[in-house]
């Protein structure tokens, strides 16, 4: 390349830049009217038809355009909205969680206020307590409970999970305690066993675990006790005063009603098949009475 | 030069340029990518500067520029001011990469429009717009640009066509002579 191309090319780089300051100084320094203002307008004007004949001509290419970026945005959209949907997914399952906490605990409180219920509780505490632990598999017979010796809960304290807001019903009681937590055993567990009655008919038995999965007997009734069903069974809580002891179980706590009546010629007592009040499988909240003096 | 290249240049200096200023005002800005419209003027103004050299380049920066500044009623001369050295700039970085590749070309059309947007907000904050300088380092820098490159893949191969601009030649990599059975022979 020649110097002498080198020196033009920048003199006309020089030039081109001279004319530019030129006419921003100029622009500038004249008034709103003057002539370069006059002449920028005059020639804006005349290309507004040529400006929107090149509008008209591109308009398709711009809807294309606009199509195809309104499509991009739909979808970036959706994933937005997808992930707004799982958010709240989530925070309606957590409120929906803490809504039948809440209608539990209602329960809970409102039957411990009832005084035609709570009477028979005097000698005991309600301690409420959650299941924070419940195998897997139907017809589980044990959970346990977020509630132990330092919150003052004793082995085979009744534990029990209102019905409605009038009353309560046994589910099991605790059959080992740790410092924080205890294990509690269910009505159907093969091994659990207590003296019932059905208050209506004076009739007393012991209730134990039926022979289907999730049912209930009441056995060694006298037959001489008219029971009938839908007859409400509870708890016996019997006592013996010679002795001294007593159950942990306080009187007159709902355990089930009679489904069916079994009543052989030839045995000396009757049985009678007890449907639980309270669902085994699905109960969270939990009271435990536990006794005000010692066992 | 021959009658084949200077009709090009004739076409985009006297069709391309002013087509482009027109669009510019009239469609760019409708074509916005994110947050960023494609500079078209930068691109047909970086093809002609490119191809012809710094002289052309700097000559229709200033011809769009000022194009720009009338159509756009803003100050005259500022866009003329930037596009004008963008231009040469652009033709001076030719003549170094001649043959320009098309993924060189296409790298500087993204710096020259990044360079360009910031100049344009340093003039128009010298000017006396306060937020000019701070909307020029905004996320507008990268989108521009990159709207930019995106719109100039198809308009620089058109333009390059229209200035008869050939590709260059691939890279040749020196190939070793195959081995010949006498060679083998005496080795053995």
């Amino acid at each position: 390349m020649t110097i002498d191309r080198v020196i033009r090319r920048r003199i006309l780089l020089g030039l081109l830049i001279a004319a530019s300051f030129g006419l921003l100084t100029a622009w500038y320094r004249e008034v709103d009217d003057g002539p370069l203002h006059r002449a920028q307008g005059s020639v804006a004007d005349a290309a507004v038809p040529l400006s929107a004949a090149v509008q008209r001509v591109a308009r398709p290419f711009r809807d294309l355009w606009e199509w195809g970026r309104g499509l991009a945005n739909a979808r970036d959209e959706v994933q937005r909205l997808q992930k707004v949907n799982q958010q709240q997914a989530v925070e309606v399952a957590s409120l929906e969680q803490q809504l039948a906490d809440t209608t539990d605990y209602r329960t809970l409180l409102g039957f411990t206020r009832n005084p035609a219920f709570s009477g028979r509780l005097t000698a005991f505490t309600p301690r409420g307590a959650d299941v924070i632990d419940r195998p897997v598999e139907p017809d589980a017979v044990r959970v346990l409970i977020d509630a132990g010796s330092a919150d003052g809960v004793a082995r085979n304290d009744a534990v029990v999970v209102g019905i409605n807001r009038d009353r309560a019903a046994l589910v099991g009681i605790v059959a080992r305690v740790n410092a924080h937590s205890s294990m509690v055993t269910l009505l159907t567990s093969p091994d659990f066993a207590i003296g019932a009655s059905v208050p209506a008919r004076q009739a007393n038995g012991i209730v134990r675990p039926g022979s289907d999965p999730g049912s209930l007997e009441l056995d060694d009734v006298q037959k001489r006790y008219p029971v009938q069903v839908n007859d409400v069974v509870a708890t016996s809580g019997w006592q013996d005063q010679s002795l001294g002891v007593r159950s942990r179980l306080p009187p007159g706590l709902p355990i089930g009603v009679a489904t069916q009546v079994n009543d052989p010629g030839d045995a000396l007592v009757k049985v009678i098949q007890v449907t639980p009040l309270v669902d085994l499988d699905a109960f969270s909240h939990v009271l435990v009475l536990t006794r005000k003096g010692p066992a | 030069m021959s009658t084949r290249r200077i009709a090009g240049t004739v076409v985009v200096l006297c069709l391309g340029v002013p087509l482009a200023v027109l669009l510019q005002l009239a469609v760019a800005s409708d074509l916005s990518l994110v947050a960023g419209a494609p500079d078209l003027v930068l691109i047909v103004v970086c093809a002609l500067a490119l191809a012809r050299g710094p002289e052309l380049g700097a000559i229709a920066g200033f011809a769009a520029g000022l194009g720009l500044d009338v159509l756009a009623e803003h100050a005259l001369g500022r866009d003329a001011l930037i596009y004008c050295v963008a231009g040469y700039c652009l033709g001076l970085a030719g003549e170094k990469l001649r043959p320009p590749a098309p993924v060189r070309s296409l790298l500087l059309i993204a710096l020259a429009t990044a360079l360009v947007h910031i100049a344009e907000g340093g003039i128009a904050f010298l000017l006396g717009s306060d937020g000019a300088l701070g909307r020029a380092f905004g996320r507008e820098l990268v989108a521009v640009p990159a709207a930019s490159v995106l719109f100039a893949i198809p308009l620089l191969a058109l333009l390059r066509w229209v200035l008869g601009v050939k590709a260059p030649p691939r890279r040749q990599f020196p190939v070793p002579d195959p081995v010949t059975e006498t060679d083998v022979a005496a080795t053995a």
